[in-house]
């Protein structure tokens, strides 16, 4: 009776909270599968920019995760589409998000349909904790501690995938012929750190990378520790240039590049209130602005391409394309100090740096890759499954262990230092539930919380693709080292015996859904961070393993019935509705420079700050309008030439001395050296700032050059006086520097906004 | 107050127990069964349960008022009324516009004036009503950016209507004016 009135209540309030929510269609019966042939193939590539408006919440430092006041990097998507001459296609996507919802995925499927299906359509996400939620089709993602904002908004999951689709469209559109190559490596060293240590040697087998540490001797090093060792030091470029079927020896252009490598990518702390894309953001502009190089370098009109850029006319639309897919990254954190957007800067600069070195390693061009893939979804709750010969079973609800609250060891939250949070470890070893050891986050009453429908993910899209010669499997969470290994190494097992096997097999980790961390069973027993994260008890990883043999047993293998089915309805639960993406409003507000004064530093390039009063988060053009056809080329922030058209500046940024020019040197919002905020709405406008940053590179050429820093290209123009290295702004006062690094609280505006006569 | 310990004790219980806390004047007059306007104190204490149900902000709360009869029969501080709060509740919080609104179902117990063949004479029974309030935060409103500290307090003032059955003998309007103080965190949404 109590069970059935509970079931009751449930189901009230489930429909309750559902109840008027958009929830898309359910994907329909899956295309045919490809025969697992190479074939020819044709790419295309799009981006879709998905930075916010301030005042939304990041997500993914739970209660500690802040409500943005602005951005240091734009946040995108980029597209990748591929089409084989057997008619197979399949669109891999990696998002500047925190993670990825199955209510996303379904909405951009039901956007491109019937052109594409759900499972062609592989989101994942780079991790950046500096992303936007609120989009989530799970309740605890968008209610209780999943922000300090918590709240689920439907527009802005519809300006996602929105957006998402249309880039996916333009991908489709301008897909062309293309050859790939795989770049594989495995000294990736010295950058990460396996921060679960204690947890990852309880392994047994123990994961063993491919190649032993080697050692870290030269200067910049970190102080060797075992940590360092125990990481997957693996990196894997896919590499698609075009090509010209009429001059096929004919170098073309590249079309863009996908990195895989193991890196929980957080370096900026969760108190810098700024949307950003972290270390991988970085590493995508590194690479992007090689490829762009290479581009110019290879483009007819190649005498433009000379050092002196302001002539150049080359290839100035290329916009090749850089992902970064993380892998078995789950206890792999980089190795940092500061936390600080100027070592994410530099942490991803020397990654993205390595990553581009990986590009020009030997490596076979294909023309007829082998591309295919298998989709299934999954019920996670109780799912029984037979390994070794044995029926196994994973937990038939999701549940959070104490051992979440304090956060990864890199990472601490605010509760940390609460000591019932800082019990180690936080696990109850005389339990004997499914769940054992994990000791439920915040005791009985977040077991019950917890335990209710839909709070956490439970049905999964899992995905495997095979690109040539490397299967991805595409994992709804974040794989240890260890699980991620294992996994990998199932997919080999299952596929070794069938002509197009393939030889390497990589997780894409955070795909198209979000359960977390997966931990193996032996790091479970442990319940650190990773372990407590995993939701659906010890059996999980295993489970994964499990499906993932299937889905690649599935592909290889055509007198395997795998029984994959077809989507299946999901029962999205939201948080409680809120409006947290800015809207337009009818707002009047003026527009004018209020300051522009710089900041000089110990060393390297000064940093300039401008203020300015402008419309709110919701008016201001922070990105283009739909169906903006050169959306890369859109910026907000810009530095533009001291003269009457004030053009937009263009650097060369070559190499080296002689070197190719970065066709689109454009020093404005869309790379990270402006940092932009909005403050206060202050006598007729809202206060907005921005402190550019120049990297040493970019200072190089700029000193000399004559520039201002203009926001927005609408009239009334807000731009800062001119200056150059040698006619400098007056140096900021205590206050002002405040503004424009601190996101500075309510201040006395006395002195800072001029009031308007 | 010193000869009715009942006020003191649900007002210190209200702060323990609620994640806000209440105290206000309370007025009320008997519209049924008789007539009579009564005076005094309401003290109340709310605790947020919007985990139950986000979308809709349910609450639980106990309410204590004291009231003394101000149009005649006996000037005493003889009345009282303790109810519980059962309802939805939103306090609007920094970011959001200043006027909130909640409704509540009020059973409890009540002392009140009933008037008989006898008399009027003071009886204790149960009470049933409903109360509505419009919580007015006190504090200027800030945009979201800087409305995510991860705990903090909040003022409101709350005028509220109502009206309660007590026992058979009447039925009386009520309102009120209070103070109000929220202890808020991140954690509730």
């Amino acid at each position: 009776m109590t069970r059935r009135l509970a079931l009751l209540l449930a189901l009230i309030t489930g429909l309750a909270s559902a109840c008027g929510h958009y929830v898309p269609k359910v994907p329909g019966k899956p295309p045919d599968p490809p025969a697992h042939r190479p074939a020819p193939v044709r790419v295309g590539t799009a981006r879709a920019d998905i930075t916010m408006p301030p005042g939304a919440a990041m997500f993914g430092h739970a209660l500690d995760s802040r409500v943005a006041e602005g951005y240091w990097t734009r946040n995108y998507c980029r597209v990748f589409y591929f089409e084989t001459g057997l008619g197979h296609e399949l669109v891999l996507i990696p998002c500047d998000l925190p993670a990825v919802s199955a209510l996303l995925q379904r909405a951009v499927a039901e956007r491109v349909a019937p052109d594409l299906h759900a499972s062609q359509i592989m989101i994942t996400a780079t991790h950046s904790h500096a992303g936007v939620g609120h989009f989530f089709g799970s309740s605890q993602y968008t209610s209780l501690f999943s922000s300090r904002l918590p709240g689920y908004d439907e527009e802005l999951l519809v300006a996602l995938a929105s957006r998402i689709a249309e880039a996916v469209k333009q991908a489709r559109q301008a897909a062309r012929p293309a050859r790939i190559s795989w770049h594989h490596r495995y000294d990736f060293w010295g950058f990460t750190r396996n921060r679960s240590l204690a947890a990852f040697l309880l392994n047994r087998p123990q994961y063993a990378p491919p190649h032993a540490y080697p050692g870290c001797s030269g200067a910049g090093c970190p102080p060797h520790s075992p940590d360092l060792e125990a990481v997957d030091p693996s990196l894997h470029v896919l590499r698609i240039e075009a090509y010209d079927p009429r001059a096929p020896e004919k170098t073309m252009p590249p079309i863009g590049s996908l990195s895989f490598f193991a890196m929980h990518p957080t370096v900026v702390h969760s108190f810098y209130k700024l949307f950003g894309g972290d270390t991988a953001a970085v590493v995508s502009r590194y690479v992007e602005r090689e490829l762009r190089r290479e581009s110019c370098a290879l483009a007819p009109n190649s005498t433009g391409c000379s050092p002196s850029c302001d002539v150049q006319a080359c290839a100035s639309d290329v916009d090749p394309l850089h992902g970064v897919i993380n892998t078995n990254e789950g206890d792999i954190s980089p190795v940092w100090s500061r936390g600080d957007i100027d070592e994410a800067i530099a942490v991803g600069t020397a990654v993205g740096r390595f990553v581009w070195q990986t590009h020009g390693m030997t490596a076979t061009k294909v023309l007829n890759p082998l591309i295919d893939s298998r989709y299934m979804e999954v019920d996670v709750r109780g799912a029984e499954f037979t390994d070794d010969g044995v029926v196994q079973h994973t937990c038939g609800a999701g549940k959070l262990g104490q051992g979440v609250a304090a956060g990864g060891s890199d990472h601490r939250t605010s509760v940390a230092p609460v000591p019932m949070f800082d019990r180690a470890p936080p696990a109850d070893f005389d339990a004997d539930d499914c769940q054992a050891p994990k000791r439920s986050l915040l005791g009985w009453i977040g077991s019950k919380m917890m335990s209710r429908e839909g709070v956490f993910p439970n049905k999964l899209p899992l995905a495997i693709a095979q690109i040539d010669e490397v299967a991805l499997s595409f994992v709804p969470g974040e794989l240890t080292v260890t699980a991620g290994s294992r996994l990998n190494q199932r997919v080999l097992a299952e596929t070794a015996n069938y002509p197009g096997a393939p030889k390497l097999a990589l997780i894409a980790g955070l795909a198209n859904e979000y359960i977390q961390y997966v931990a193996t069973e032996e790091e479970y027993q442990l319940q650190a961070y990773e372990g407590a994260s995993t939701l659906y008890g010890p059996n999980s990883a295993r489970y994964l393993v499990n499906r993932f043999g299937v889905l690649a047993r599935a592909m290889l293998d055509p007198n395997f019935d795998a029984k994959l089915g077809r989507p299946q309805s999901i029962d999205f639960v939201f948080g409680p509705s809120e409006q947290r993406m800015a809207r337009k409003t009818k707002e009047k507000s003026e527009r004018r420079h209020l300051g522009t004064c710089a900041i000089t530093m110990v060393s390297g390039p000064p940093r300039f700050c401008m203020y300015w009063s402008d419309r709110g988060p919701g008016d201001v053009p922070l990105r283009p309008e739909a169906g903006e056809p050169r959306l890369h080329r859109f910026s907000w922030i810009e530095l533009v030439r001291d003269e009457p058209a004030r053009r937009p500046l263009k650097l060369c940024l070559a190499a080296s001395p002689g070197a190719a020019c970065d066709p689109v040197g454009y020093v404005d919002d869309r790379g990270s050296e402006f940092r932009t905020r909005i403050h206060d709405r202050v006598e007729g406008g809202w206060v907005w700032s921005t402190l550019f940053s120049p990297s040493a590179e970019e200072w190089s050429e700029l000193a000399a050059k004559a520039v201002r820093i203009r926001a927005g290209r609408e009239t009334p123009a807000v731009e800062s006086p001119a200056f150059s290295g040698s006619c400098m702004p007056a140096r900021c006062t205590v206050r002002q520097a405040r503004l424009c690094t601190d996101g500075a609280e309510t201040e006395d505006w006395k002195g800072l906004v001029i009031p308007v006569e | 107050m010193t000869r009715h310990p009942f006020f003191g004790t649900p007002l210190l219980l209200s702060f323990a127990l609620g994640c806000s806390s209440t105290l206000g004047a309370s007025g009320s007059r008997y519209v049924h069964h008789g007539e009579a306007t009564n005076l005094g104190f309401k003290s109340a204490s709310l605790l947020d349960v919007s985990v139950l149900n986000a979308d809709f902000n349910p609450a639980l709360g106990a309410e204590a008022v004291f009231l003394e009869r101000v149009d005649g029969g006996g000037n005493e501080w003889g009345q009282w009324r303790a109810l519980a709060l059962l309802g939805v509740t939103h306090m609007p919080r920094r970011d959001e516009s200043a006027l909130g609104y909640e409704l509540f179902l009020t059973p409890g117990l009540a002392r009140y004036t009933a008037r008989d063949s006898g008399g009027e004479r003071n009886n204790m029974g149960f009470a049933l009503g409903a109360e509505g309030g419009l919580p007015i935060r006190l504090s200027g409103g800030v945009p979201p950016w800087k409305a995510d500290d991860i705990v903090g307090l909040a003022g409101y003032i709350v005028p509220s209507v109502g009206g309660t059955w007590l026992g058979f003998d009447a039925f009386e309007l009520t309102a009120s004016l209070s103070l109000r103080v929220k202890l808020w965190s991140a954690a509730t949404p």
